[in-house]
């Protein structure tokens, strides 16, 4: 551990910056920076989750059917797939902590992979609602929103939408573009972290990081880990709300 | 050094946790709760799981104060947030022009009439209510 320098001469870690005592005070400031940018990130889709849970309320029936839409499935893997990402990126920090390159990059490297499967099955289920014509407004010139509706008594589609009573299609499409906004941005963030995550492969790999300095490794896994617990609730509350009415 | 490291295993019970956690909110979800059980029961799990990830998998667990401080401020940020503006559109009064509103596009009277009778499971019995009351068929 670096003690107070009475010299001009270069003293600790070399990643040390002049305007703090020692490392772990860089370390702690480090920190409470991303935490408070994140503070910042929640406010946003703060916002998102305000306009969800507001219209949610306005339009249950149309909800419901519209979530119901959704492929469970896609949706659970997803989620499974990111708790994963989280924990191998934990791992990523831990290995970093203790100087284990190797595992450390290998940790890094799975959690920058499953972010991408992530991406690549938001990608499928993007393609799905654009065949179904439920891509919002006019965001797509040619294929406005207006998706086939289940009428009585024909064979059961899995491509139309079947509106529980109270629903219209209207209030539908406020679902879809929630859902798109949300997800979107979601997706964007994930990518900011993909990008993020590529620049922490190379750095490791060329051997920048090492227990004594590591904090962009640690910052980054506060910005995933956040990502993460943004799916963790946007999961329920998109793809779930509606399934016990499946059946009734 | 003088951070903290927190031990694999630790990660393994908490990763092991959140998909046990997501297995239960997707089982949850195919059940029927009275009330609007199922909404505060997928919310529950949901908070749980970011918990044991903002704790453990974020280190706050083992952080300084302020940064407990700092995640505090943005949970009670987003509790203004929505009692503030829920107790504005809560205490707003729909009914003044009901029967009109009934038969517009937007009715919300409708949706909230079939979803409380979806959920009390009185459904086979209000179509003809529901066509007086304008709904879609």
């Amino acid at each position: 551990m670096t003690s107070h320098a009475t010299t001009c001469d270069v003293h600790g870690h070399p990643a040390l910056q002049h305007h703090f005592e020692n490392m772990e005070q860089q370390r702690e400031a480090g920190t409470l920076g991303m935490w408070v940018f994140l503070v910042t990130e929640l406010m946003f889709f703060g916002g998102m989750f305000l306009a969800y849970t507001l219209y949610r309320w306005m339009y249950p029936a149309a909800f419901a059917s519209a979530s119901n839409h959704l492929d469970i499935t896609l949706g659970t893997f997803n989620t499974g797939v990111l708790i994963l990402s989280s924990f191998t990126m934990a791992l990523g920090v831990y290995f970093t902590q203790i100087g284990n390159r190797r595992p450390q990059i290998l940790c890094l490297l799975l959690t920058l992979l499953l972010g991408l499967t992530f991406l690549g099955v938001k990608a499928v289920e993007y393609h799905d609602k654009y065949e179904d014509s439920l891509i919002p407004g006019h965001l797509i010139p040619g294929r406005p929103f207006g998706p086939a509706v289940q009428e009585e008594g024909q064979p059961p589609d899995h491509h139309k939408l079947h509106l529980l009573p109270g629903a219209t299609v209207k209030q539908v499409e406020m679902f879809y573009w929630i859902y798109f906004a949300m997800t979107g941005m979601h997706a964007l963030h994930m990518i900011i972290g993909a990008g993020l995550l590529t620049f922490l492969l190379i750095f490791s790999i060329k051997g920048r990081f090492d227990p004594e300095y590591h904090s962009p490794v640690e910052v980054i896994g506060l910005y995933w880990h956040f990502v993460d617990i943004i799916w963790i609730f946007l999961f329920p509350l998109l793809y779930l709300l509606g399934r016990h009415f499946e059946h009734g | 050094m003088s951070e903290h490291i927190v031990p694999v295993r630790v990660y393994i019970t908490i990763f092991l946790a959140l998909l046990v956690g997501t297995g239960l909110t997707v089982a949850a979800a195919f059940f029927d709760f009275p009330w609007q059980l199922n909404t505060i029961v997928a919310l529950t799990i949901a908070t749980v799981k970011a918990t044991l990830v903002v704790l453990y998998f974020m280190h706050v667990r083992y952080s300084v104060r302020l940064v407990w401080v700092i995640v505090a401020s943005a949970l009670f940020w987003m509790v203004i947030l929505f009692a503030l503006t829920f107790s504005d559109y809560r205490t707003r009064s729909w009914d003044r022009d009901r029967t009109a509103m009934l038969y517009s596009p937007g009715c919300n009277v409708v949706s909230r009439t079939s979803m409380t009778r979806l959920q009390t499971g009185q459904f086979n019995r209000i179509v003809a209510s529901d066509v007086l009351m304008g709904a879609a068929q």
